[in-house]
Formats: structure tokens, sequence, C-alpha cells
């Protein structure tokens, strides 16, 4: 797995240990890399294709509406 | 060598060469061919009918030869189903298509089966521009190896023209021209472009195509945009577009369209030829190319111009239709542009009621001349090996117009009796295709016509997911969505089932849908339940049964599956077919409804009830022959040492 | 005069493309190129200075081994790279001569391969669209009346008082010459055969002969009252299978006569 290094001040760290903890997150890394993951997602349009660019490109086939 | 020695050598070299030139043509046999006609959806009733009527006097002619065959369909007999078991020998398990549309296991996003575009690797972006540094690519998502690579590994040569689910084509030695599965220029089935000034006309709607509005100013001009493919060297993929300037001439109730200054004169009532269009990506440095046909539909009082989906130009094409690459612009030189979407025939403009019966019909015929230039300029030059010749116009035209055809259509009564031969004329030139095929026939030569399916009627719409629903297999939390497509209706933590596409039924699984409720503890009973209460589904207006067979698809092919797979194949009976509104994923209200839409015909039901022919002048050594059987039985006749895999050998020449 | 011009190229070109007419289009337009190429780089040689140039090149050399050699001087670098400039304009102006006696040459050439290799000839089933342009109004509707000759005329004529414009469609009928009649004025269409190296018409003028000198594929019309002023006819382009690919006519041309100017300049000797 590569790696990257992200550098937080003290008091951002702190936070983090305590939302990952209350979260029920088993790390703070745990916690981290699944708010990066879930922001990725959310940003890159390219990873999954909108509603209306699949209903784009089914149209005209005969069968479906 | 005495001088007298060489000059009798030298006079009788030149006669004996001569004679050995032609002694070895008189005695060669001519090179092995043999000529596959896939005609889609050519129905074994129909066809017995007009070879009895004597409107098909070849096929009558090839029926006594090799006999007229029912040919096993696949399950579910839908056309990319069909071919894929065609081409690689197995079902769906193996080459991985079990629908026009799959989806996504987890987000349940529906998609097209057959292939798929993926974006450049890495882009460089300038301000408003990104620069590709690697090309799209387009994948083929059939899997299988197809069966012609045997012929091709023992320097047979193989062309197949139009053949369906393989767009991109399959690289190798063959010669192919990608037919059923290729997008047009905006990487749809094929999206029309109406312009109107008609208010009555204008809709949001833009299933098929789009409706453009356009106004003269006083002038008699409109300017009509047309949008082509998106932009991927800008940001935000604008579309690209074009300008035609359109004059009405109300007088003689014509139009001259200026377009990339190409003139184009059209009488109302008119057809264009193609007409070549560029869409610039960066002016002057990167554009693609396109091919459409206008059709005058009305000039006065209200302009109705139609424009047909953009094809991919043959002669500079956007995308890869063939192999080689130069092989559809070969053919466009030879030739002439032509269609290259896979669906050609415009059946979304007729649905609409953008076109009429009358010039859908038009334009239907259109394609088919088109195809048969194609098939007579292929034909002229076959020499050797296999040819493959793909016909859509049964297809298409039979799903059409199965309405006059069957007198119980709910909309018999309301076509045109002049539609009636509609049928009997499409099917009496695909008859003259095969005198063509059996007059180049020689000692050496086979010909095989096949469908991959047959035809039923399509009177009834299933709305499998509102029966789901009121049955207690989905919840349905918002009433006021029911008719909005993509499940947006449905409460996933409480459905237990839904159907997506046109013969596929999936269990919302804990373990591979988001939000799934059904654990895989639970799957098996409740897939036997499913089955059940689908089988005895009847109709309430006629006490039939809607469902033949409600197959489960682990039961139907017992090998590992791709996780896409359905969990279940609805078998519809016949006069039944999955609603338009079901197919992605709407819940109407009312379980089961009249189609009333002029595609009035279908072969999505039970393979039982549609299958294909298969003529050839091979005799038969084998019963009950199936589409997954002709790759080895065609690849047999050519004696090559390996023969491909999948299915059996049905002819047997070798008579092992 | 001009008239007689154009009329004497246009034969010149005829006769020169003859020995192509049974062989494909493409032998024509690539016998034009290497000729073309090969005709300027002689031009070239005679119209240049030879020693000058000579002289020049060997200066710049000598500059470009200056850098070369004092790279770690950067004044000597500039020195020598502001003398390379300076050569490199004189040696620009002394192009210009050349380039003003290969001008019109080119042009005339260049006028006379798209004239013949630039559109496909009218073919027997699909029609060609005329348009025709007026400077003095378009005529009354129901009075402009069109004859043809070794054609048909497909109705409608759409008019367009917008544009004073008419069009309309022809398709080629039997193997006569092909013209139009309007308002007693006689109008050469085109030709369904193109032998290698025809002249195809893509339109008529009536206006001043030095067009039709450097656009050889306008035809002559004269003109009279209510007759129309210039005319075009749309006619698909031609490519040529050349190395795999597609090529337009000036794509060919400007490739192969590049290509035959750099092999005369190595076979003559010629300083460019």
């Amino acid at each position: 797995m590569a790696k990257l290094k992200l550098k937080f001040d003290s008091a951002t760290i702190e936070r983090i240990r305590k939302v990952s903890e209350v979260g029920g997150y088993s790390s703070p890394e745990e916690f981290l890399m699944h708010v990066i993951e879930r922001e990725l997602d959310s940003l890159d349009s390219g990873q999954r294709e909108s509603e209306d660019e699949i209903r784009k490109k089914m149209q005209g086939l005969g069968y479906i509406e | 060598m005495k001088r007298r020695e060489f000059l009798k050598l030298a006079a009788l070299s030149p006669a004996a060469l001569l004679a050995m030139n032609t002694g070895c043509r008189r005695t060669a046999s001519p090179a092995r061919r043999v000529i596959v006609l896939g005609i889609d959806g050519m129905d074994p009733f129909l066809l017995r009918s007009f070879i009895h009527e004597g409107v098909m006097p070849n096929a009558a002619i090839l029926m006594g030869s090799g006999g007229l065959n029912r040919l096993g369909t696949s399950n579910p007999p839908q056309s990319p189903v069909a071919w894929s078991n065609f081409i690689t020998g197995y079902g769906p398990d193996v080459h991985g298509i079990f629908d026009f549309i799959h989806r996504n296991p987890s987000t349940r996003i529906p998609y097209l089966s057959t292939s798929r575009v993926i974006g450049p690797d890495r882009i460089i972006s300038i301000s408003d521009w990104r620069l590709p540094l690697s090309g799209a690519k387009v994948e083929l998502m059939r899997k299988g190896e197809p069966f012609w690579n045997r012929l091709t590994d023992e320097g047979i040569p193989v062309t197949m023209v139009k053949l369906p689910v393989d767009f991109p084509p399959d690289r190798g030695k063959a010669r192919i021209l990608s037919g059923l599965g290729t997008p047009d220029m905006r990487g749809s089935q094929g999206s029309f472009t109406f312009f109107t000034d008609d208010p009555r006309s204008i809709t949001d709607n833009t299933s098929g195509g789009i409706v453009v509005p356009v106004r003269d100013y006083g002038d008699n001009c409109y300017v009509c945009t047309i949008s082509g493919p998106e932009n991927s060297m800008r940001a935000g993929n604008p579309v690209m577009k074009v300008e035609a300037k359109v004059w009405a001439d109300r007088d003689t109730d014509a139009l001259r369209i200026d377009i990339q200054g190409t003139r184009i004169v059209l009488a109302a009532g008119e057809w264009s030829q193609w007409v070549r269009m560029r869409f610039d990506a960066i002016p002057n440095i990167s554009s693609v190319h396109a091919i459409g046909r206008f059709f005058v539909k009305e000039v006065t009082p209200r302009l109705k111009l139609y424009l047909s989906p953009l094809n991919i130009d043959p002669l500079n094409p956007a995308l890869p239709i063939s192999e080689p690459q130069s092989y559809s612009s070969d053919l466009a030189r030879e030739i002439g542009p032509f269609y290259t979407q896979g669906f050609p025939e415009d059946t979304k403009a007729l649905s609409r009621g953008i076109l009429s019966d009358d010039e859908y019909l038009q334009q239907a015929w259109i394609v088919l001349r088109e195809r048969l230039d194609l098939f007579h300029h292929e034909l002229s030059r076959f020499r050797e090996g296999m040819l493959f010749f793909y016909f859509s116009s049964l297809d298409l035209n039979t799903h059409m117009f199965y309405r006059v055809l069957d007198i119980n259509s709910p909309l018999h009564a309301s076509t045109a009796p002049r539609f009636k031969g509609a049928i009997r004329e499409l099917y009496r030139q695909i008859d003259n295709v095969i005198g063509a095929a059996l007059s180049a026939r020689d000692s050496n030569t086979e010909v095989i016509v096949l469908s991959d399916h047959g035809f039923a009627p399509f009177n009834r719409s299933f709305n499998l997911n509102t029966w789901l629903a009121e049955e207690g297999y989905a919840n349905i939390t918002s009433a006021g969505a029911r008719n909005q497509d993509m499940f947006a209706a449905i409460d996933w933590a409480s459905t237990a089932a839904y159907g997506l596409g046109l013969n596929c039924l999936y269990i919302n699984r804990s373990d591979r849908e988001e939000n799934g409720a059904v654990s895989p503890e639970q799957v098996p009973d409740l897939l036997l339940r499913l089955k059940h209460d689908l089988e005895s589904v009847t109709d309430p207006a006629t006490g039939r049964h809607v469902i033949a067979n409600a197959y489960i698809t682990s039961d139907l092919y017992p090998g590992p599956l791709p996780p896409y797979a359905p969990d279940m194949i609805i078998g519809y009976a016949r006069c039944y077919r999955s609603s338009w509104e079901t197919t992605l994923g709407s819940y109407p209200v009312g379980v089961i409804t009249d189609n009333l839409d002029p595609w009035s015909g279908t072969h999505c039901v039970d393979p039982g009830v549609v299958p294909g022919i298969l003529l050839s002048t091979v005799p038969l050594s084998l019963p009950d022959p199936d589409l997954m059987d002709m790759g080895k039985s065609i690849s047999s006749l050519f004696g090559v040492p390996v023969l491909p895999s999948g299915g059996r050998d049905i002819f047997n020449v070798s008579g092992s | 005069m001009i008239n007689a011009a154009a009329i004497i190229l246009n034969g010149v070109f005829d006769i020169l493309l003859l020995p192509f007419r049974p062989f494909p289009h493409l032998w024509g337009l690539l016998f034009i190129s290497l000729l073309s190429g090969l005709g300027m780089i002689m031009v070239f040689r005679l119209v240049s200075n030879q020693d000058k140039i000579s002289r020049l090149r060997r200066r710049m050399g000598g500059c470009i081994l200056g850098i070369l050699l004092h790279l770690s001087n950067p004044l000597t670098v500039m020195e020598f790279a502001g003398k390379l400039i300076w050569s490199n304009t004189v040696y620009l102006l002394y192009l210009i001569k050349p380039l003003i006696v290969i001008a019109i040459p080119l042009m005339l050439v260049w006028g006379q391969l798209d004239a013949r290799y630039g559109a496909a000839a009218m073919d027997k089933e699909d029609p060609v669209t005329v348009t025709i342009f007026y400077e003095d109004g378009l005529p009354v509707r129901g009075s402009l009346e069109i004859g043809v000759s070794g054609l048909e005329l497909i109705p409608p004529v759409v008019l367009i008082d917008t544009l004073d414009e008419a069009s309309f469609r022809v398709l080629p009928v039997g193997d006569f010459h092909r013209t139009l009649e309007i308002e007693g004025v006689s109008i050469q269409v085109g030709r369904t055969e193109s032998w290698n190296g025809c002249r195809i018409l893509r339109g008529f003028d009536s206006g001043s002969s030095l067009k039709r000198l450097f656009c050889p594929w306008i035809g002559k019309a004269d003109k009279t009252e209510g007759s129309p002023a210039s005319g075009c006819y749309s006619l698909p382009d031609v490519r040529y299978g050349v190395l795999g690919g597609h090529w337009y006519w000036i794509a060919v041309f400007l490739v192969f006569s590049t290509l035959s100017a750099i092999i005369g300049a190595k076979v003559f000797n010629v300083k460019i």
C-alpha cells in the first residue's frame, strides 16, 4: 500500500481522536480513511455515471421506454 | 545444351506452362466457402406460412435440402444474449450477457450490457481545455472466445458484416463490421432530432430523441442547432454543435438546408441523402465526423424537420466500428455511406409519433436497401472462407408491425390495412437475399440461414415491480414517485426483490446490494416462493397465465455466475412482456395493462415460445439444433483440426 | 486576353494529363504534384542568387559552430546568435524574389488541381443541388424558367427572397453535354464521367475572366437582363487512398510536391 504523509496541528489531531472514538472507529486512521473515501466518491464524477448519463446511453433502445 | 535442344525447350516451355496452368484450373476444386445469413427475428411460423404462400421460393429450395428446423434460442431470448450464444458457443454464464440491461450489483444503477466507454487515464488541464494524454477506450463486455478464431488460426478468411454484440469489434484476423450494440454519435442507441415550430409537438420527453423548438422571424429562415457528441476536450464536457440554416419556401412547400457549406433542397415528404457533418472539439485541430439524414415532414403551415440519429461516419469513424479500422472507410468509399448505428430503424421516432407508420416504413426501406447494397458488394467479392451477414430489418419491423398480423392486438383495428403486407414484403426481400446466396453457390459452397429468435405478440404489459410491491416483496414508501424510474419510490430496507431489464429479477441481498434486506440464507426459499407465485399469476382480463416459466438462474446455469447476473429469469407467456415502465425500475399503478405502443411484437418471453429458424444446404445429423451449436458446426464444414469447444457439431460432415 | 490565357492553361493541363486517362485519378494528381515540386525548385534555382545563398548558408553554419564552441562564454554566444538571426533575415530577403516569381504559377497550378481533383463528378443516382445568385433581384415566382439539356430538373425550385437566391436539383441523364438555360443564357453544369484529370465545374460566373483563370472550376456564363450573376453546384469532395489514409488532394499535393522539391534540390544541387 502506498503512503501519503499528512500534517495536522495538535488541536486537530485531538479532535480527530475524539470524533473517531465517539464514532466507533477502531483507530483515527480508519476514521480518516473513511472520510476521505466518502468525499472522493462524491467528488469523482468519473467513478459513477450520473443517472442522466445512464439514461442518455440507453436512449433509443426500442425495447425500453 | 545444344542450340537445337535449347530452342526446342524454349518453344515448349510457354506451352507447357500454359497447359499446366489451364490444367490446374480444370482440375482444382473451388475454395471452400460458407455463407451464413443471420436474419434477426425470422420467425419459424411466419416463415413457414410465407413459404406455403409462395412468397419465399428460395427459402423453399433450402428447406428442401436441409429442412426447416427450429433453432433453440437463448434464455432469455434477447438478441444480445442470443447472438453471444452464437458467437461463443456458450450461454450467459460464460459470455456474461444476460439482458440488454445489467445493473451495478451494489448500487442497482442500470447500464447497457454490451459495451462501455472508459475515459482517458491522464488529462492535462489548461484553463478551460482538457488535453487527454491517452485515448478513451471502448470496451466490449461480452466475454468468451469467438468461434471464428479457430478458422482464422488456420488461415481461413472470415468476414462478419454488421455482427451483433461485437462493438468494438474483436481484435484478430477476421474482417468485422460491428452491428447491434454500436452507438450513435451522442453515445445513445439512436437519438433523433426533431426541429419544429409547432407548439403541440414540443415536449420535454427525451425518449429516443429530442424535439428542438425553432422559430421563423419573418425571413423564412430557421436556425437549427444540431447537438452532437460531448466535447471531452473542454471542462464540463459541453455538447458540440453544428448550425444549419433552413430556408422555407412555403409556395412550393420545400426547404433548402444550408449546413457546413452544403446546400440541400428537399420538398415536403422527402428524405435526404446522407449529409456529412463535422463537429470541432478544437477548431482546425481536432474534430469528429458524423452522418445524418433529414426528412421534411411538413413545411406549411408549420416546420417539421426530422434528423436521423447522428451515425458514426464510416469514412472517418470516431469510434472503432470495424476490424481492421480501414474496413469501414473502404466500404464507404466503395458503396457510399451507410447506417452504422446498431439499431438503424428508428422505432422510437414511430413510437413517439414523430414519424408516422408510412414515414417509418420509408426509413426502414432505406435501411434495407443500404444493407442489400452492402450484402451484394460483399457477396460479389467473396472468394473463400466464411461470410456472415446480418440483417436487422425483420426484427425491428416485426416489433413495430406485429399489430397488423395479430387480430388480438389492441392496435390492430386502428392500423391502416395497407400496412398488412409490410411484413410479407420484408420476408420477400430476405428471400431474394437467400436467392442471391444460392446463386453464388458452387460445388464447394454451403449456405446457412439462421435467426436468433422468433416472434410473439406483445399485447399485454406486466408491471413486474408493481406486482412485487402488491405481493409484499417490495415496499413503496413514496407513492408520488411510483412513475419515476431507478426505483425512486422504494424503501430498500424493506424490499426483498426488484425487476430490472426485460426479463431479469434480482433479490435485494444484504451481502450484495447497498441496504439489501435479504440475508444469503433466506435467498433459496425466497426464490422458490417467488417462482411459485410468479408462475401462478393470471391475467384477470383473459384468465391466462402471464408467465410460462420463472427460471432460477443458478438452476439454469449451475456454474459460477458473475455478481451482476440476475437471480431469476422471467419467461413470459405468449402475448405478455414486462411493461415499458418496469424495465427501468418504475412502479406504475396496475399490474397488467394493454400495450398501446406500436412496438407490438416481442421475443422477450419464454424461449420455448420464440425459437429461431435454421435453413441449410447441409442436412442435419443431430436433432434439436441450438444457436450454441452453430460455431462448432460451421467450423467443422471447413475441416479445421481443432473445433471450438462450445456446442455440438450438428452437421457432422466428417461422420465422426 | 485573360480568357485566351485561361483556355490555353486549361488546354496545357488537359494535354499533360492526357496519358493518365486510363489510370486511377491519384496517378495524375501525383504526377502534377511531383512535376510542380520539381518545377518550383528549378525556378528557384534560376531566380535565386545561388552563390549568395551558398555563402549565407556557410556563414550560418559557422555561427552555429561558433555557438557550440563557445558555450562557456555567454557574450560570444550572444554575438554569434545575433549574427545567426541577421543571416536568417537576409536569407528570408533572398527568398522574396523567387517566392514572388513562383507565387503566380503556384496559384494557377493550385486552381487547376482543385478543378480537376477537388470534387467528384456528377453521379447518375445522386441529384446535385444548383444554387443561382441574382444581383438585380429574384425573378417573380412563376416567371423563372429553367431549361435543361442532358439533365433532369427535379422540382421544386426553392426561391429565397432574403438572399436573392434560387436552388433546385438536377440529375444527369444520358451521356450528353449538360447545360442549363436560364433567361437565354446557356450554362454548362458538369459531367458524369470524370476521367483522370478532367475539369469538373462547380459553378459559373458572368463576371471577370481573371477569377476563372485562377478558379478554373468556375464556368463561364453570359449576363443578360434577368439572368443570374453566378451559381454553384453541390458536388461532394473526393479523398484519395494514400498510405492507408484518405487524403484530400491538397494533402497529396503538399506532401508530394515538397518531397519532389527536396529530391530535386539534392539531384540538381540547388541551394535552398
